[in-house]
């Protein structure tokens, strides 16, 4: 279990915290789409999660041991797969081979597994590889540690479009019981498919932590061109066929998540959120 | 110790290229340094009856000693380069391995092994000389520099490799405060550091000191070589272990 307890941080003393005794708990078993505006805090919570940053007050633990403390039994079983990154200029067997020792549940047959959706042979150097090539072999290398957390900072960025839909693929193929993968993204469109769980903050705290299915069970997606719907909604904005709106769910149906809407939406009245919750889980 | 193993290997294998190529050009510098001194100390005619060494060595020992100097405190500021871009702090925190193990590495690599190697070449490329002017000479007009006798008195060689000792664990420093151009920023700070102590010195402002001396002096009597060195150890071990702790403390975004 990942625990961020009352966390508060900022990169200056003069300038407001990036986050505010932020609280969140990440269970074990889930995909966590981590959104939010630029300069919310999100790679900042990454590296906080990692223990890559210090924090002003509160503090990451994961299975109760403070991640700050960077002990390499924490190291070996939390991966980060940051937006930039350097690999050094040696082949890819030869990385793994360097590198693989220190991830105990690594295992070379899903390396190739991975390697082989992205459509990338194993015998490649990685100091002539493309920045997206780089990012596909970085990512196949983090999921074949079997890390129990895996962290993703804008992973579908610089990925071609077949790229993006084996990211999706390998991402849903590589999920279990104990491994929770939290990607922080813009490119809403490129995971909405495969999210279990939507995250959605800024810098005072989370304005949505609800699953998937909760958040399915609890509201409606829909587009309409009625402008009475559109006023009664609980948000709309303009789109194509009229307007995108969320309205209460009234349990009959169940729609497909719009989570541009739905960004919007705990933006302008996370209250508003927070009571349709509320009320669900009484 | 298998933790500090792996960190190691991994460490000498992704940066193997960039060694050996410094490892070559180190070499072919000094090779090139001892064949020019060479070409115009031992091709020309001279009587060594009366001289105990090769005329070269002494122009050997000076541009080397120079080199030695220069080479050893860039290697040391260059230590941190692990840490000199938000990249590459990342891949060297999240390597998972204790933050002493990464520390000794760079430590190895970069202090004590750049001074050996560079007198291993020393000799080397003395020895190439050597052989390269050996058929020129007149017999024993060309001689190799002994490994036990440079012709220099020992306090005078004590003396250079504690300022070494010194100097890298200072620039070391330097290389965990400044993350680009250590070297030129530590050298900075030394110059400043020194100017200050100066004048202070200068004018007696330093405690312990009299006016116009520069240097602490608890007795008259000559040091012995092994206090000075376990002196020169000591300060060296605590500017490294502060070093340590910055290193320890670092962040992926460096914030002040």
């Amino acid at each position: 279990m990942l625990k961020v307890n009352n966390l508060t941080f900022s990169y200056s003393r003069r300038k407001p915290p990036v986050l505010e005794r932020f609280n969140l708990e990440l269970a074990p078993g889930g995909i966590y789409g981590l959104l939010g505006r630029n300069g919310a805090g999100k790679s900042t919570l990454l590296y906080l999660i990692c223990g890559l940053l210090t924090p002003k007050s509160g503090e990451v633990t994961y299975n109760g041991v403070n991640t700050r403390a960077r002990r390499t039994s924490t190291l070996n079983d939390i991966f980060i797969v940051p937006e930039e990154f350097t690999l050094p200029p040696i082949s890819l067997k030869k990385y793994v081979e360097i590198n693989s020792r220190f991830y105990p549940r690594f295992s070379q047959s899903d390396l190739e597994n991975h390697l082989a959706k992205f459509d990338m042979p194993s015998d490649i150097n990685l100091g002539a590889l493309s920045m997206g090539q780089k990012k596909k072999a970085f990512m196949c290398f983090a999921l074949a540690c079997n890390t129990s957390v895996l962290l993703m900072d804008e992973p579908t960025n610089g990925l071609d479009i077949p790229g993006k839909n084996s990211f999706r693929s390998f991402i849903a193929s590589v999920i279990n019981d104990e491994r929770t993968i939290v990607i922080s993204t813009h490119q809403v469109r490129d995971i909405d498919s495969i999210l279990d769980h939507i995250i959605i903050m800024d810098n005072r705290g989370t304005l949505l932590n609800q699953s998937v299915a909760s958040i399915a069970e609890n509201l409606l997606f829909t587009v309409t061109d009625d402008m009475s719907v559109a006023s009664g909604a609980l948000y709309s904005m303009p789109s194509l066929g009229g307007y995108s709106v969320i309205l209460p769910s009234d349990g009959t149906a169940e729609t497909d998540i719009n989570l541009e809407t739905l960004f919007e939406l705990a933006l302008s009245r996370p209250e508003a959120l927070d009571e349709i919750f509320k009320k669900g889980r009484g | 110790m298998q933790n500090f193993g792996l960190t190691f290997d991994k460490y000498l294998r992704e940066n193997l290229k960039s060694l050996i190529l410094k490892i070559c050009g180190l070499f072919a510098v000094l090779a090139m340094i001892a064949l020019w001194i060479g070409y115009v100390y031992n091709t020309e005619e001279w009587d060594y009856t009366s001289l105990v060494y090769d005329r070269a060595h002494m122009r050997e020992v000076g541009f080397f000693s120079f080199l030695l100097v220069l080479i050893s405190m860039v290697c040391a500021s260059d230590a941190m380069s692990i840490m000199s871009s938000k990249e590459k702090r990342l891949s060297t925190l999240m390597t998972p391995s204790t933050m002493l193990s990464k520390f000794v590495t760079v430590w190895i690599v970069n202090v004590p092994l750049p001074v050996a190697v560079f007198v291993l070449f020393g000799y080397a490329a003395d020895f190439l000389r050597y052989l390269v002017y050996l058929p020129f000479a007149h017999s024993g007009d060309v001689r190799p520099i002994s490994l036990f006798d440079l012709g220099i008195p020992t306090e005078v060689i004590n003396v250079f490799f504690m300022m070494i000792v010194i100097g890298q664990s200072l620039f070391m420093l330097g290389g965990t405060v400044w993350s680009k151009r250590p070297t030129l920023k530590t050298v900075v700070a030394l110059a400043l550091i020194c100017i200050v102590y100066t004048m202070l010195a200068k004018f007696g402002y330093i405690l312990a000191l009299k006016p116009g001396y520069f240097w602490f002096s608890f007795s008259d009597a000559e040091p012995q070589i092994w206090v000075c060195w376990i002196i020169t150890a000591v300060i060296s071990a605590g500017i490294y272990a502060l070093s340590y702790f910055r290193f320890k403390e670092s962040e992926i975004i460096n914030r002040w």
